[in-house]
């Protein structure tokens, strides 16, 4: 017993190249389907990519908001806004959403996205060395709302507005690890009766050409990126519930002290920080590497990082009877930045929730049996951040 | 396991000076940062009034410091100059931490510089991203461009070897004060034995201060010169917009005792909310602010009875002052309580640090519990009837506090409350 075991996870939704509901996501995994599609911002640099796994930008009717919640949101909010509202349909259909004990735990990329029209530059190149023309040339081409748009904790703003959410909450950026600390701490603030319910959720970055420009800088491997959002719903369980569910058992995080984003140095630091985080999730969750039946796996996009989670996964389970299988969402939704743990978390619901697991074998993914009723989601800071979690069917 | 948690060391850079006992020092004495202010080189920029760090005596003070002068954005070296006085207040020597020590800091947006996209700009005057790809190797490793929000914490963790989990907070206004109730959270659990939390922020550049201007934050007025920040009075007119960092060693109870630590308070409760109103705008009867109030009294189990002071996020704007004021009421209703606290607003000497604010303000009333001082707010001349408390107007009140309170409230309604209360050694 851990005091994580009042706590059910619930509602999966995703929006990605893949489709808007897990079992799409799933059925696209197994079935190898191309979900990619060309991108005009790599049409010529950043290559070789020329496709990658995108998603409309949502409009104001399929979000339910009215048109002026545009101009005060960029594409990223907009995902993380339709997100939301994917996961608690459900939820809605059977009583009433939101209140002062429903929280909101969000992991969020930067916005990535260049402040002044990228039009607008030729101007801008033509004033540059005139300070005062600069400011002039800004106050005339910023929009009057980027103040708003630009600041990624919008999202959490437009969620909170559009389900009425007054509870605890918190914000975490940039990378994939912001994700799993929104899991684990909306986990935590739902076990220790901080809120009745926490609304989870995370999005990627919009695939823009100033992404790769960061990526590059820390160290990119080549990954495709995606575009998306990932929720689901962390709640008490009612007293006499024996309805079949998931539960988060174990967590653990870590830095890897000695890493550094883009080089090799360190690499061993980070290893043994996701080691840890790994190890400390098994014990909260009072299993061991036998007790994991599927690895979800980052969908790390630096090499370094790449490296040391394939080390840290080695370590841990090289002396397990039956390893777990490892499989990644990737190739149907490509890398999801802080969205991707919680993509994973969503796909591991549904195999807990049915007894199967994916598992990739070469460039094909299969359905097969889950034999034990755990599964293990990691996400990997690009800068050493650490964070696992495992997932426990009850019931199933 | 639940423990007690206790703040053991300060860490500071301000537009009040590089150090927490010069900021307080300051802040006692009613002392401003606010100055006349403007972007180099751009004459009639509207807002004229800022609060910065001293960037000559800054250099004096860390010019030998081969970490800190590495390219980095300047709330990265704000933050990192904060992190390592806080830590060595603690007495965490640079060879060890007790424990298992994390780093939660919040952090606002990138910083960007004006001129980085010129690199997109071919010979011809024209822009493309083939032009910017070809040129990304000029790109500079410290403007917004490149720039992501977890170096801070990355960079302090890395520092100083400080194993924990290392996390950042994107709360708007609140990061700070988000990141320094979850590293109370963090300890209180026993996931670690301490945590060096805070914030840092800078938002005093071209792009930023022109979103912020452009959604009418930053008071735009001349008319009160350096007295422009002026909290709960009838003449406020906006923000001051300000930067720097404040960092703090959070520490078990047991942990402190043990090492035989200084003890300057203990951090006893958390709370936050959502506004679930707009974007733009505060809910307007301040149910959100209330809530982080109320909840973090629950959570370090103080009625509302006992706390003597409030430092309030105080911004200076039209709406959020006559709403916190109402929170407040709201809060502390019972026997009219409000009445006997005194509200501060250390904005008004401070200026914004906007997703930094959270964290030199809590330092402020750590040390009001400590030293039984609240510091002033300044220039509340002519007081606004819909801010009818005791803001402790221009000089600083000596008096006891047992119980504080700190508001922390960001853009679109992300709400923080920390409480803190006095420690028996």
């Amino acid at each position: 017993m851990t005091h994580l075991d009042t706590v059910r996870l619930s509602a999966p939704a995703v929006y990605t190249a893949a489709g808007t509901d897990p079992a799409t996501l799933w059925e696209a995994l197994v079935a190898g389907k191309d979900t990619s599609s060309p991108c005009e911002h790599l049409a010529g640099p950043w290559p070789p990519l020329r496709n990658a796994f995108l998603v409309d930008d949502p409009d104001a009717a399929t979000l339910g908001v009215h048109r002026r919640v545009l101009r005060t949101s960029e594409k990223q909010a907009r995902m993380a806004l339709y997100g939301a509202r994917l996961a608690l349909a459900g939820p809605a259909a059977d009583g009433p959403v939101g209140g002062p004990d429903w929280g909101l735990y969000l992991g969020l990329p930067t916005v990535d996205e260049e402040l002044l029209r990228f039009d607008a530059l030729e101007r801008l190149h033509k004033v540059a060395g005139q300070p005062g023309e600069v400011a002039a040339l800004y106050g005339r081409e910023i929009l009057p709302f980027s103040g708003l748009s630009h600041l990624n904790s919008t999202a959490a703003a437009h969620i909170s507005a559009a389900f009425g959410l007054m509870g605890a909450m918190a914000a975490y950026s940039p990378f994939s690890d912001a994700g799993l600390q929104a899991l684990i701490d909306g986990v935590l603030s739902v076990a220790e009766g901080e809120n009745e319910a926490a609304v989870i959720g995370a999005v990627s970055p919009k695939v823009h050409p100033l992404l790769f420009a960061q990526y590059e800088h820390l160290g990119w491997n080549g990954a495709v990126p995606g575009e998306g959002s990932a929720f689901l719903l962390a709640r008490r369980t009612r007293a006499g519930d024996a309805a079949p569910g998931v539960r988060p058992a174990g967590y653990g995080r870590a830095f890897g002290a000695g890493a550094d984003a883009g080089a090799n140095a360190g690499e061993d630091d980070r290893a043994d920080a996701i080691a840890e985080a790994v190890q400390a999730a098994l014990e909260m969750a009072d299993t061991d590497a036998d007790g994991i039946g599927w690895v979800l796996p980052d969908a790390v996009w630096t090499t370094s990082a790449e490296r040391a989670q394939n080390a840290a996964l080695n370590r841990v389970f090289a002396q397990a009877a039956h390893p777990p299988v490892v499989c990644t969402s990737v190739r149907a939704t490509g890398v999801l930045g802080p969205a991707h743990p919680l993509a994973h978390t969503v796909l591991a619901l549904t195999g807990l929730a049915t007894g199967r697991r994916l598992a990739a074998e070469g460039g094909t993914v299969r359905e097969e049996e889950l034999p034990v009723p755990r599964a293990l989601v990691l996400a990997c800071g690009v800068r050493g951040q650490a964070c696992a979690v495992v997932l426990e069917g009850v019931g199933t | 396991m639940t423990r007690r948690v206790v703040v053991t060391g300060l860490g500071a850079v301000c537009g009040l000076g590089l150090d927490w006992q010069t900021m307080w020092d300051g802040l006692c004495q009613g002392r401003s940062a606010i100055r006349a202010w403007r972007l180099p080189g751009v004459d009639d920029f509207p807002v004229r009034y800022a609060a910065p760090v001293d960037d000559e005596a800054f250099a004096e003070r860390y010019g030998a410091d081969e970490e800190l002068n590495r390219p980095m954005e300047r709330r990265a070296r704000f933050g990192l100059a904060a992190a390592g006085q806080a830590l060595a207040d603690a007495g965490f020597d640079a060879s060890g931490t007790p424990g298992r020590v994390g780093t939660a800091v919040g952090s606002g947006v990138p910083e960007r510089d004006p001129h980085e996209l010129l690199h997109a700009v071919s010979e011809d005057g024209r822009p493309s991203w083939q032009t910017l790809y070809a040129r990304r190797a000029g790109l500079n490793p410290a403007s917004g461009l490149l720039c992501t929000n977890d170096a801070l914490a990355a960079s302090i963790a890395r520092r100083h070897r400080l194993r924990g989990p290392a996390l950042n907070f994107s709360t708007a206004c609140a990061g700070a004060a988000h990141a320094i109730g979850h590293g109370l959270r963090m300890i209180r659990r026993g996931e670690v034995d301490a945590m060096l939390v805070g914030g840092a922020d800078s938002v005093l550049n071209l792009p930023t201060m022109t979103g912020l201007h452009l959604l009418g934050a930053p008071s735009t007025s001349e008319l009160f010169g350096d007295r422009l920040c002026r909290a709960f009075d009838r003449d406020r007119s906006g923000l001051v917009a300000a930067e720097g960092a404040a960092m703090l060693v959070l520490e078990s109870e047991e942990s402190a005792r043990r090492r035989g630590a200084r003890v300057y308070a203990e951090l006893a409760g958390f709370g936050s909310s959502l506004d679930a109103h707009q974007v733009t705008a505060p809910h307007p009867e301040g149910k959100g602010a209330a809530l982080a109030m109320s909840r973090a009294l629950a959570d370090a189990g103080v009625a509302p009875e006992q706390v003597d002071c409030v430092n309030a996020h105080g911004t200076s704007t039209p709406l959020n002052d006559p709403i916190e004021t109402r929170a407040i009421k709201d809060v502390f209703a019972s026997g009219e309580h409000y009445r006997k606290l005194a509200v501060t607003a250390n904005k008004t000497m401070l200026g914004h640090l906007i997703a930094a604010a959270g964290a030199p303000e809590l330092i402020a009333t750590v040390l009001s519990v400590r030293d039984g001082v609240v510091p002033p707010t300044l220039n509340l001349e002519n007081p606004d009837p819909a801010c009818d408390l005791d803001y402790v107007p221009d000089k600083a009140r000596y008096r006891e506090v047992s119980v504080a309170v700190s508001n922390s409230f960001g853009f679109g309604g992300l709400n923080a409350s920390l409480v803190v209360r006095g420690h028996e050694q």
